[in-house]
């Protein structure tokens, strides 16, 4: 039976299971079977001993691997020809697509240096979703961060290569989702800071600036690194309002106050 | 097989450096993953320094074996 192509499993946001454009019915797979899936959309083509040893790690490796078959029975008679087993091995069957994979290749196509900015359309779920959502298997936790990682570099990087682009108003979204991502994730606030910069926004960079140093400070009892302080100081200087007793400190730095009456 | 008096947590360290080796940040994130919970996640604390991070898993360590306790106790 050959179901794979039309169907799509989803793991960000929760899991599901959509068949023919609509949503199977996942309250028919028990929990195991759901794992099962899970775990073979994000690992692959595991073999049956590694499957049963993370799935079920607290229990006998023989209870392990009748847990393992039971799980796999519901699943072919629940969603026939969704797993492929072969060997030792079982892995979703091929044109089985998962958002999970959709969200990573759209990630690594963003890092690459070499990729151009028109052909990455930004993955609304990959990008706000979390890797399922109430499971607390040592897998998915693993999974998740690593998602949560990939997620917030691709973001960054996303957000120069459309300022470079000339799409601010894009850029600044993904720079503000990385810094939602991890708040104190100076990198992210970085990017934030070059969007508006690039802009001719130097109101908002500074405020962005701001915003963060008080962020960090509060949070951490910290300044933010050379690196921000680096980008940021034209800005701040360019933004400086001249005071009377600097001018008259610095009598080169006077021709920015309007002459005395 | 998942037993109802289980009681489990997972703590993630989240670590990165910031503009070179001073730079070092942290935040630390708790899941309760017991039965009943929803495993949300909870952030423990935000450090600094890696001397900041073991005084937060001491604490949260602490807390998660509950009133007097004690985490350095070998409980074998």
């Amino acid at each position: 039976v050959d179901l794979a192509p039309a169907t799509r499993v989803a793991l960000l946001d929760g899991f599901a299971l959509v068949r023919g454009g609509t949503t199977a019915a996942v309250n028919d797979l028990p929990r195991g079977a759901q794992r099962l899936i899970a775990h073979l959309s994000l690992c692959g083509r595991p073999g049956r001993s590694a499957i049963a040893g993370q799935l079920w790690p607290d229990v006998p490796e023989e209870l392990a691997h009748g847990s393992l078959r039971s799980a796999l029975w519901r699943v072919q008679k629940v969603v026939p020809g969704l797993v492929d087993v072969s060997g030792g091995a079982l892995g979703l069957a091929d044109g089985v697509r998962v958002d999970v994979r959709e969200f990573t290749d759209w990630a690594r196509r963003v890092l690459d240096p070499h990729a151009v900015v028109d052909s990455m359309l930004t993955p609304d779920v990959g990008l706000h979703g979390e890797l399922l959502p109430g499971w607390y298997d040592d897998w998915v936790l693993l999974a998740r961060e690593r998602l949560r990682q990939l997620k917030v570099h691709a973001l960054e990087v996303l957000a120069d290569k459309l300022a470079c682009d000339g799409r601010y108003g894009e850029a600044v979204q993904a720079a503000y989702a990385a810094a939602g991502t991890e708040p104190l994730r100076e990198s992210a606030h970085r990017a934030v800071v070059r969007v508006h910069l690039a802009e001719g926004n130097i109101a908002e960079a500074v405020r962005a600036y701001n915003a963060f140093r008080e962020l960090l400070l509060g949070e951490l009892g910290v300044a933010p690194s050379p690196l921000m302080e680096e980008l940021i100081l034209p800005a701040r200087l360019g933004m400086a309002p001249a005071r009377a007793s600097d001018a008259a400190r610095r009598p080169g730095r006077s021709r920015s106050l309007p002459p005395r009456a | 097989v998942t037993l109802n008096q289980d009681q489990s947590a997972s703590l993630l360290v989240r670590v990165w450096l910031e503009g070179g080796t001073d730079g070092f940040r942290a935040r630390l994130t708790s899941v309760d993953t017991s039965p009943g919970n929803d495993g949300a996640e909870l952030t423990v604390g935000v450090a600094s320094s890696p001397s900041d991070v073991i005084t937060l898993v001491q604490t949260w360590l602490t807390a998660f074996l509950g009133p007097g306790a004690d985490p350095d106790s070998d409980p074998s």
